[in-house]
């Protein structure tokens, strides 16, 4: 219990008063005195006995949890008393939750029965429980205060973890995955279960056939025993389903906007999203991530519930990767390049030949050194790497999802795409304008340049918009990419 | 469009609070104390009182300068002939008036949550009234050391239990 500065006036000044009292022998001063202190007295034994007859009953309910990175919870909070309470409530947020929206304090003014409620929204930096562990009330009666810690039941989980929606974020320590482990076995088993009880057709009956599976109508009509084929063994049995290939750069420039809310978290929950969809569609699902460095995870596309729960580990220890110090070297054609190609070329030397053949030589040694850098330099560019290392791994029909900023090795990206449709596979590029998560992170980023930065992203998109087989979903918002998700029917 | 009626509405007055209310009736009970053993004195303490009431109501809301108030009453030169009976009457109107500017102002739907810390409080006035009383009848000090010997008394067990802090015998609330 804290004492304000206005008791230790009344104190003073009731010393003062006795003091008086006995050195002027005045009754009225000592008398003053006297009732200061008892005042005092009464004011704090009487504190005592409001804070003792304190009976709060507080109620929360959290719309999620378990919240991942960048994730959001809404939390309502409900306070009642039995008895009449003045203070400021205060919800102690768990470590790493920012407050996005509304107020985790307040001036409670209670009468006896009455209850004050509010919400307020956090934000999560990190995978973390939802929970309120711990509340402050601080009451005071303007010559007192005393801040009372409350504790939370153990009880107060709501829901069952992993219920989070991957619109609303999630995640492990590196990335913002709305997906995990449990999710995905539960969803798996969903959908063998589903599939297996969906009939394909009906065929004869076949030694080792289990008896379950006759189709005991069909074979009384046909008077022979037949047995029931399920979607999902006509799919085991031909290697059928589609396999999308997930790649997600997760270059320095990923990290770009505010803790939890970065590119890559982004690029994580869209990743998370179309996990999950696979896994229900029955799809195989492959991952591959690169960032500066090169190929950082390669994961092949299958079917196994393992190798799903690779892919959701993989994605949930994500982290963006160190930019390099310097940029890569450009593209340049040294003379000594030029001249090793026109000594290749060369059938005749130069003095036998004339001008406009020796002007032709060298463009054409100066064009195909150009060209054998350009290809010695694709072969290394991370884009193109992770892009051949999915379609090495590819299986029958085959979609590619790329997720990116668009950034890193554009030129290298879109041969890889270019590459990729060529070979008959269909690519989604899911592109995040970095500029938002920029501003994100410094509301003061001027607006002219994040035109100017958008019409550059634009420029990007176009071209990529231009090579067949390619779907470009532009999309910085989950709201936004949900639609364009279903339209591209990956999702 | 804005109707007609909600700019012509007149303003309701605003609620008087009964903090503002207490203070009202503290300080005219004084003044009107002040004005009853009138001298020239007491008049120029009962008009100090109506400069720090209006100064308080309308500019310098604080609690801090309410306290200037109570100085301000505790020193009014009534106290220099004032009778017993004045003496405790008008040490109620103070202690009155210190409640009204002491924020937050105390809601009347605990008063009976108060009423074992008064009977507390009366049992400490009393043990330290005892002392003084008894001085005071064996002729050791006069009326007012009396008084005096019982606030010193009265003011060191204030001390004390203001510096001991122990935290309250509180039930602790359970959250659900």
């Amino acid at each position: 219990m804290k004492t304000t500065r206005l008791t230790h006036l009344i104190l003073a000044l009731a010393a003062l008063f006795v003091a008086l009292g006995a050195l002027l022998d005045a009754s009225f001063y000592a008398g003053a005195g006297f009732a200061l202190a008892l005042y005092v007295v009464w004011r704090f034994l009487a504190f005592r006995a409001s804070i003792a007859a304190l009976n709060l009953d507080v109620r929360r309910t959290a719309d999620k949890a378990v919240v991942g990175r960048g994730g959001t919870v809404t939390i309502d909070v409900a306070v009642s008393s039995a008895t009449p309470v003045e203070g400021r409530f205060t919800d102690a947020l768990p470590r790493g939750a920012g407050l996005v929206d509304g107020t985790n304090s307040t001036d409670l003014a209670l009468a006896a029965g009455q209850t004050a409620t509010w919400r307020y929204t956090l934000v999560m930096a990190s995978r973390h429980s939802a929970q309120i562990e711990r509340a402050t009330l601080t009451v005071t009666n303007g010559l007192f205060m005393h801040t009372l810690e409350l504790e939370a039941a153990a009880s107060v989980v709501q829901q069952a973890p992993y219920t989070v929606s991957v619109e609303r974020g999630a995640g492990g320590p590196g990335g913002a995955s709305g997906v995990t482990s449990a999710s995905v076995q539960s969803l798996y088993r969903t959908r063998r279960t589903g599939s297996g009880t969906d009939l394909s057709h009906i065929r004869p009956f076949a030694a080792g056939d289990p008896l379950r599976r006759i189709h005991w109508k069909a074979s009384a009509k046909l008077n022979k025993l037949m047995t029931k084929e399920f979607l999902i063994g006509v799919d085991e049995a031909t290697g059928g389903s589609a396999s999308v290939n997930l790649i997600i750069d997760q270059g320095g420039t990923m990290a770009r906007g505010p803790p939890g809310a970065t590119e890559l978290d982004f690029a994580v929950n869209v990743a998370s999203h179309i996990v999950k969809s696979a896994i229900a569609r029955g799809n195989r699902i492959g991952l591959v991530t690169y960032d500066d460095g090169g190929v950082a995870t390669s994961l092949r596309a299958d079917l196994s519930l393992p190798h799903a729960s690779r892919v959701v580990r993989s994605l949930n220890e994500m982290e963006p990767g160190i930019p390099l110090r310097a940029p890569r070297a450009k593209l340049d054609v040294t003379g000594a390049d030029v001249a090793r190609v026109k000594r290749h070329f060369a059938a005749t030397a130069d003095d036998e030949t004339d001008e406009d053949v020796r002007h032709f030589r060298h463009v054409v040694s100066y064009m195909y050194a150009r060209g054998e850098g350009y290809l010695h330099s694709l072969k290394r560019a991370p884009a193109f790497r992770a892009i051949a290392a999915s379609l090495l791994r590819a299986q029958g029909q085959s979609s590619i999802v790329i997720v990116s900023d668009l950034e890193n090795d554009f030129s290298p990206l879109t041969e890889g795409v270019r590459l990729a449709t060529s070979r008959g596979a269909r690519v989604y590029v899911v592109a995040l304008f970095s500029k938002v998560f920029e501003q994100f992170a410094d509301p003061l980023l001027s607006l002219e340049d994040v035109y100017a930065a958008y019409d550059a992203h634009l420029r990007r998109l176009r071209k990529l918009e231009q090579i067949p087989n390619v779907k470009v979903i532009e999309a910085n918002t989950a709201q936004a990419l949900q639609p364009a998700l279903q339209e591209a029917r990956i999702a | 469009m804005m109707p007609l009626c909600a700019i012509t509405q007149r303003v309701k007055a605003a609620r008087t609070r009964p903090s503002e209310a207490l203070l009202l009736i503290s300080v005219l009970a004084l003044i009107a104390l002040d004005l009853a053993h009138f001298t020239l004195g007491t008049v120029a303490g009962a008009a100090a009182l109506v400069i720090f009431a209006v100064a308080y109501t309308t500019r310098w809301h604080t609690s801090i300068f309410g306290f200037y108030g109570l100085v301000i009453a505790e020193l009014s030169p009534i106290g220099l002939g004032a009778d017993l009976t004045t003496v405790v009457v008008y040490q109620g109107l103070c202690l009155l008036l210190l409640t009204a500017v002491i924020a937050p102002f105390p809601r009347f739907g605990k008063l009976r949550t108060y009423a074992m810390p008064a009977l507390m409080t009366a049992i400490v006035a009393a043990a330290s009234l005892a002392p003084g009383i008894a001085a005071a009848y064996v002729k050791w000090v006069t009326t007012a050391q009396a008084a005096a010997l019982s606030g010193v008394i009265l003011l060191g067990a204030a001390v004390a239990l203001v510096w001991m802090r122990r935290p309250a015998l509180v039930r602790r609330p359970a959250e659900a």
